[in-house]
């Protein structure tokens, strides 16, 4: 039954299109060095797969020839199996001996000769060039009326798509955790899925146009995401488990308000603008929109006859980047005189932000003192502190400004939190920290800069409309 | 400096700790005088409430038979109080009297208090260190003013000098009350209380102070003024005043006074009495002795003198004291040109130099005072003529802080010796042209090696070059200071510039060839002026004979031979390697001993001249050289 | 209305008594601005030689001009000054009567003295202060309640000294024969302006408020005075201050002890409105610059102070009534 070389890959291309179920096709390929064995079926998908084994004829020879027994096992012939025979050697004598031993071993085997063929790259090429057998679906999210997050199949590919066929999608990713995002690739047959390929990215949160493209049956690569899709080992019964019940909700703006004591030793107020920066560049670096920073510099009243203001506002509202210049200048000009030793104008800025914030503001807004002093107080108290020359009240006005919702407060102070003046940690409760132990991830967290306990959606949402 | 006295004082340190509730005695040394005593002292010398500190209080202390010379210096601290007040901190010690050898001035105990420190806990105070008392530096301050003054403390009553408008600093003041005391028999000090300042609504019991407004119980003195004895013309005081104003009517007679006055030791009590004894004291003194001629002008003396004036200027300048630096210039400048040997003025240089004297800024405008300081530290330290090795000395000691300044004063005196003047002219940019005249071409050629400055290097190579075309002894200047090549190499970066430089001096003075004589010379070199490799292609360049080679080899290791360092074993080596060998003459030129025919014929002449461009070119032809024979 | 000149009257001497700190010299400096700031009498202060009228100025300007506190008293200073004034009387009878003002002069020889030699730890010699107590026949007894809360030596600053006068003058041949020293004794509680002790004053009810246009409020002398001092002394830091004024009356006679609630600097007011302001009137503020480590906050407005020395002037004076048309005295 020997046919033609040319007439192989037509040959392979019948086999694998007749395999069905359990049914298996057995290719043995005589070669130079010794025997390989594929086998070649469907798996749960679908999708024909190959194995192979490889012999060498040393391994097949006993007192330097080939053993009929051994040539037979390593061929691994199964009678349930379409059997193709192929000598890409004809030259050389074990092959020739060990085709007819086994063209006897079975009978129904078409034998092909096909010099020099490499049949693994054959295979693999007729495998890849099968059209599908079953509908690709891509994993993606929805979510209903209620918020209620549903599993919903995105089409990508039909039965009978070819390797290189397309499709255009329009994804959004939300925020996925350490692996990343889930690109899980399912198949559709007799009403059940199975899942065909898993893959992950690290796909900032966003909307993006992405390309599934067939490389081949089993296989589906995606194109336009800013990080390539790696195999992913997760289990599907994992990834399913951390799909939240609702889609968590939008952060919302953030406005952080720093205000800084900038009069005293040079090297504390370096020290203070240090933080700042670094509290800034925190909250520019989080996974939300950008904050918008409003910096106040600070310090003591003065009690003369005119009176300098003891504040300043120096960035309202600004980008980020805008602040942490802002942050500079003053980092670069002198230190205000300490003035008057025992307490600083907190109780002006809590009212000068309670002016400058509006009630309503939506945005989630994160106060954050850096000083040392407590506030002057309202009128005469037996701290014997000076009263606040314009009687500002910090009491009432955190008051007030605690009531807003989505305000949060915090300080960092010179000293360890629990030598600071008791006013601190009345006023910044958990979100105090001394100046050297402050742990600045921990403490914005804790103010609301960027979620404390992020909600991930490990799949994307189709936005195909 | 080696004559210092040493005594250990008894001391307190008064004042309040820090947030401390009351003055007290803080810490005191543990001998005759217990904390009790120095808190009594530091209450009987209290002269009251100061706005300006620090203060020099002076006074004496009696304790189980010791007499004590006391002096408490009070400092406002920057600590302060239980109140928030400020600590005035006083400094307070006590010198027992029979323990000091020899007289010692207020000043002097002040300046070692100063820079005393009280001992560690349970440890043995460091002594003080006092230079013994100095009759003419104190004879300046010895005016009819202060005589008048001593004089009237023999009334028995206060004296208190009011100044009006402004009031002279705190050490101008002390040094005023050290020169009453000096007019008084040194053993009235163990009696004698006196203060910069007293407050004038204190009930201080302070015989000689400086004060506002004098007490109604005390005679009122105005600074500067000759208080009137009008009211005691027949008191021995102011037979004390007349008696004065006769034997020290001038700084030196004034000197010898108290140096007579000082020699009075014996403890003397301000009792009834005291002043007719001070009186017959003094009387005694300026009778019994001939006049002495001046003081000794030996080199002790006025090294002693000298020192005195450096170290109060260095004072005068450590504590911004206008008034006592004037003064201490001016006895500066009194001895500045005293004869002194080599050890005395390199330590009075010293003194100048760690006190920061020659590299003192002026002050605003002009400031003629610090040219006379700069002068003095130079006369004193250097001598009154300033050579070259002066110029390096102030050079290393001061590096930069050599200011313009200092260095035309330098130039003044340096003004006959041509050399280091020219020296000194460059540093200062000043227009050289008229100075080369009067300097030898050696001279020149010596300055260009030791100034070790390529400004002087450049000025002496233009002026070289311009005398060496009529000028013979140019070429021996040269050659003493090995052709510039040392200093040349340091200043003219490469190789070539260096080439350049030197074959333009070569060829100015010796004309555009060299003989074999002068060339085996100048690549000779000297014992201390090895010639460098661009002196050797200089001096190629201008001999172009077929033996230049072998003259150059023999020649060069003729002046190595001659190096000092050389072992014999080693010179008698090369000296076989270099003996008359045949000569390979390329044209037959007979050629080996010195002084061979130099000439050779033209056309060998052209032939080797070609084989040497040839050689040399590719290294030499950098640069735009093109038009050069090479 | 003819004017009479009187004949000076004899200088009075009168001590400064009380612990470091408690502000003996500030009190003095006080004293001239006191009375400028009186509308009410027409008393000055003056210098009795140039001495004394240079610290007068000096002291004044420098609490006045400079908002600084005068540094601290070394030794024992002595301040001759001359309290001036007039007075009107009503003289004659029916048809003759008619006002006539009087001139008065009455020395005041002050002697101001570091607080330590007061104390009974001071080992130095006690003469000089115990001579300047001797000569003296009014003593102004400055309490500092805040340095008695806070360091509680205000007793330990007066029964050595007093028992040492007392030693020297009572057992003199023209001692009195009632065996009390013949002094007259102003007992100034001082730093009224501080918020303790305002408060205190406060919470016993003692507080009268000035009828002028800045209405500050003010402790009336006398029974008030004392009640306030009594308590204040309750809270020494020492326990023992309640002795001060045991010791007091049992060493001078009660009808020669004046109470007195004072304060050198004053309120700070309101600047708005000028007036005292309850939420906010404290009027030292600390100051790292200042040599005293606080300054004056917004002028000085002596409170009480003229008033004991002018009590002292008219007790000494004997007859010479010194008409004190002051909040104090009505």
């Amino acid at each position: 039954m020997a046919v033609p070389g040319e007439e192989l890959p037509k040959s392979l291309t019948k086999a694998i299109r007749g395999l069905s179920g359990h049914h298996r096709l057995i290719v043995v390929e005589a070669a130079a060095d010794g025997i390989s064995a594929y086998q070649v079926g469907r798996n749960a998908a679908d999708v024909p797969v190959a194995r192979v084994w490889r012999t060498t004829w040393e391994e097949m020879s006993a007192d330097g020839a080939p053993e009929k027994e051994r040539v037979l096992r390593a061929a691994r012939l199964d009678p349930a199996a379409t059997t193709l025979l192929v000598c890409t050697f004809p030259d050389g004598a074990d092959p020739a001996q060990a085709i007819a031993w086994l063209q006897a071993a079975a009978p129904d085997a078409q034998t092909h000769t096909a010099p020099g063929a490499a049949i693994g790259g054959l295979l693999r090429t007729v495998i890849a060039d099968e059209p599908l057998t079953q509908l690709y679906e891509l994993a993606t999210l929805a979510a209903g009326p209620d918020g209620t997050l549903r599993f919903r199949g995105r089409v990508l590919f039909p039965v009978g798509s070819r390797r290189r066929d397309t499709v255009p999608l329009d994804l959004r990713f939300h925020r996925s955790d350490g692996p990343g995002a889930a690109l899980a690739v399912i198949s559709w047959a007799d009403r059940r899925f199975r899942l065909v390929s898993l893959q992950r990215a690290h796909v900032p949160p966003g909307r993006y146009e992405v390309t599934a493209e067939l490389e081949r049956p089993g296989r589906v690569r995606f194109h336009g995401l800013p990080d390539a899709p790696v195999r992913d080992d997760r289990t599907w019964d994992e990834l399913v488990a951390a799909v939240p019940d609702r889609l968590p909700p939008e952060p919302p703006d953030v406005h952080l308000v720093c205000a800084i004591e900038t009069s005293g030793p040079a090297d504390d107020v370096a020290a203070r603008l240090d933080r700042a920066t670094q509290f800034v560049r925190n909250a520019a670096a989080g996974p939300g929109p950008e904050p918008a920073v409003t910096l106040v510099a600070y310090g003591p009243h003065a009690f003369v006859r005119r009176p300098p203001p003891p504040l300043r506002v120096v960035a309202d509202r600004r980008p980020a980047a805008d602040a942490l210049r802002a942050l500079d200048d003053l980092r670069d000009r002198e230190p205000d005189d300490p003035g008057y030793p025992r307490a600083a104008a907190v109780e002006c800025v809590l009212a000068e932000l309670e002016r400058l914030i509006p009630a309503r503001d939506p945005a989630h807004v994160a106060l954050l003192l850096f000083g040392d002093r407590p506030p002057h107080p309202a009128e005469v108290a037996p701290s014997e502190i000076l009263p606040c020359p314009a009687a500002a009240d910090w009491r009432t006005t955190l008051a007030v400004l605690r009531r807003r919702p989505g305000f949060a407060c915090g300080a960092v102070t010179d000293r360890p939190a629990r030598r600071a003046d008791p006013f601190w940690a009345g006023f910044a409760g958990d979100a105090l920290a001394g100046q050297d132990a402050v742990d600045v991830p921990a403490l914005a967290a804790r103010l609301g800069l960027g979620a404390a306990e992020p909600r991930y959606v490990p799949f994307p949402f189709d936005e195909t409309t | 400096m080696s004559d210092r006295i040493e005594i250990v004082p008894e001391w307190a340190v008064w004042g309040k700790e820090p947030s401390g509730l009351s003055y007290r005695v803080l810490r005191c040394s543990d001998g005759h005088l217990n904390d009790a005593g120095f808190t009594r002292i530091m209450q009987r010398y209290s002269t009251g409430t100061h706005t300006d500190l620090p203060q020099v209080t002076l006074s004496w202390a009696r304790a189980e038979g010791e007499l004590y010379i006391g002096m408490a210096v009070q400092r406002r601290t920057d600590e302060r109080d239980h109140t928030g007040r400020k600590i005035v901190m006083t400094r307070y010690c006590a010198l027992p009297y029979s323990r000091l050898p020899e007289p010692v001035s207020y000043e002097a105990i002040y300046h070692a208090l100063s820079d005393w420190r009280p001992p560690a806990e349970g440890a043995a105070a460091a002594p003080l260190h006092l230079p013994p008392l100095y009759p003419d530096a104190i004879a300046p301050q010895a005016t009819e003013h202060a005589m008048g003054v001593a004089a009237l403390l023999l009334t028995g009553t206060p004296v208190h000098i009011v100044p009006s408008g402004e009031v002279p600093s705190y050490l101008e003041r002390l040094r005023f009350l050290d020169a009453v005391a000096a007019l008084l028999p040194y053993g009235m000090r163990t009696e004698l209380s006196a203060a910069t300042w007293v407050s004038s609504t204190s009930q201080s019991r302070i015989r000689l102070a400086f004060t506002s407004h004098a007490d109604k119980d005390a005679h009122a003195v105005p600074w500067g003024a000759v208080p009137s004895f009008a009211d005691a013309w027949n008191s021995p005081a102011h037979a004390y005043a007349e008696l004065l104003g006769v034997h020290a009517g001038t700084p030196e007679r004034a000197a010898d006074v108290i140096r007579r006055l000082a020699a009075l030791r014996e403890p003397l009590r301000w009792d009834a009495g005291f002043a007719v004894r001070a009186l017959e004291l003094l009387r005694a003194q300026v009778q019994t002795a001939e006049p002495r001629p001046d003081p000794p002008s030996d080199g002790e003396e006025h090294y002693r003198r000298a020192e005195d004036a450096m170290r109060a200027c260095v004072h005068a300048v450590l504590h911004g004291d206008g008034p006592a630096f004037t003064e201490a210039v001016a006895r500066l400048q009194q001895v500045q040109d005293a004869e002194l040997d080599e050890a005395q003025r390199s330590a009075l240089w010293d003194i100048a130099v760690e006190g920061g004297l020659p590299s003192l800024r002026p002050r605003a405008g002009d400031d003629p005072e610090v040219d006379r300081l700069y002068e003095a530290c130079l006369r004193l330290g250097l001598g009154p003529a300033l050579d070259r090795t002066h110029l390096f000395v102030v050079e290393q000691d001061l590096g930069e802080a050599v200011s313009a300044r200092l260095l035309n004063i330098m130039a003044r005196m340096a003004a006959g010796d041509p050399a280091t003047y020219l020296a000194i002219a460059v540093r200062l940019r000043w227009n050289t042209t008229n100075l080369l005249d009067g300097l030898s071409s050696r001279t020149l050629a010596q300055l260009a090696v030791q100034q070790d400055r390529k400004d002087v290097l450049e000025i002496v190579h233009r002026e070289l070059c311009r005398r060496a075309e009529r000028d013979p002894s140019v070429r021996d200047a040269l050659a003493e200071s090995g052709y510039l090549a040392g200093p040349v190499e340091r200043f003219h970066g490469g190789i070539y510039p260096q080439f350049v430089s030197l074959r333009q001096l070569l060829s100015t003075a010796f004309g555009p060839r060299l003989d074999r004589s002068q060339f085996a010379r100048i690549v000779r070199g000297g014992r201390l002026y090895p010639p460098t490799p661009a002196l050797i292609f200089a001096a190629l360049a201008l001999y172009r004979e077929p033996d230049a080679g072998e003259t150059l080899a023999s020649a060069y290791f003729r002046g190595f031979l001659e190096t000092p360092y050389l072992p014999n074993e080693l010179r008698s080596l090369l000296e076989d390697a270099l003996g008359p060998r045949p000569f390979p003459a390329p044209g037959g030129a007979p050629g080996g001993g010195a002084g061979g025919d130099p000439g050779g014929s033209a056309g060998d002449d052209e032939k080797a001249q070609r084989r040497y461009i040839s050689l040399v070119k590719d290294r030499l032809s950098r640069r735009g050289e093109r038009k050069s024979p090479l | 209305m003819a004017a009479e000149r009187q004949p000076p009257s004899p200088d009075h001497n009168i001590a400064m008594w009380g612990a470091t700190g408690s502000g003996k010299t500030t009190f003095l400096a006080a004293l001239d601005i006191a009375l400028s700031r009186a509308d009410h009498i027409d008393w000055k202060v003056i210098g009795a030689n140039e001495a004394s009228t240079d610290v007068l100025i000096k002291l004044s300007s420098k609490l006045a001009n400079d908002n600084e506190f005068p540094d601290a008293t070394f030794g024992v200073e002595q301040y001759q000054w001359r309290l001036v004034g007039q007075s009107e009387h009503r003289e004659g009878r029916l048809w003759n009567r008619r006002t006539v003002r009087r001139g008065h002069s009455v020395g005041l020889d002050v002697h101001d003295a570091e607080g330590e030699l007061f104390s009974n730890d001071f080992i130095g010699d006690h003469e000089p202060m115990l001579q300047s107590l001797a000569r003296s026949r009014g003593i102004v007894y400055l309490f500092d309640p805040i340095r008695e809360f806070e360091v509680g030596d205000a007793y330990k600053s007066l029964d050595g000294m007093l028992a040492r006068l007392a030693q020297r003058m009572l057992n003199a041949e023209d001692a009195p024969d009632d065996g009390r020293l013949p002094h007259y004794v102003a007992v100034c509680t001082t730093k009224f302006d501080e918020v303790r002790v305002l408060q205190t004053a406060q919470n016993l009810g003692l507080l009268d408020f000035d009828a002028d246009e800045h209405g500050c409020p003010r402790v009336a002398g006398g029974e008030d005075a004392r009640e306030l001092f009594r308590e204040l002394c309750s809270v020494s830091r020492s326990g023992t201050a309640d002795l001060v004024l045991r010791k007091l009356t049992r060493y001078f006679r009660e009808d020669r002890i004046g109470f007195f609630v004072t304060s050198a600097v004053g309120f700070h007011l309101d600047p708005r409105v000028n007036r005292f302001n309850p939420r906010d009137y404290q009027n030292v503020v600390p100051d790292a610059r200042s040599q005293r480590g606080f300054r004056i906050r917004s002028g000085v407005r002596p409170i009480n102070v003229m008033e004991p020395l002018l009590w002292l002037a008219e007790r000494l004076s004997d007859g010479v009534r010194v008409d004190l048309e002051t909040e104090a005295a009505r």
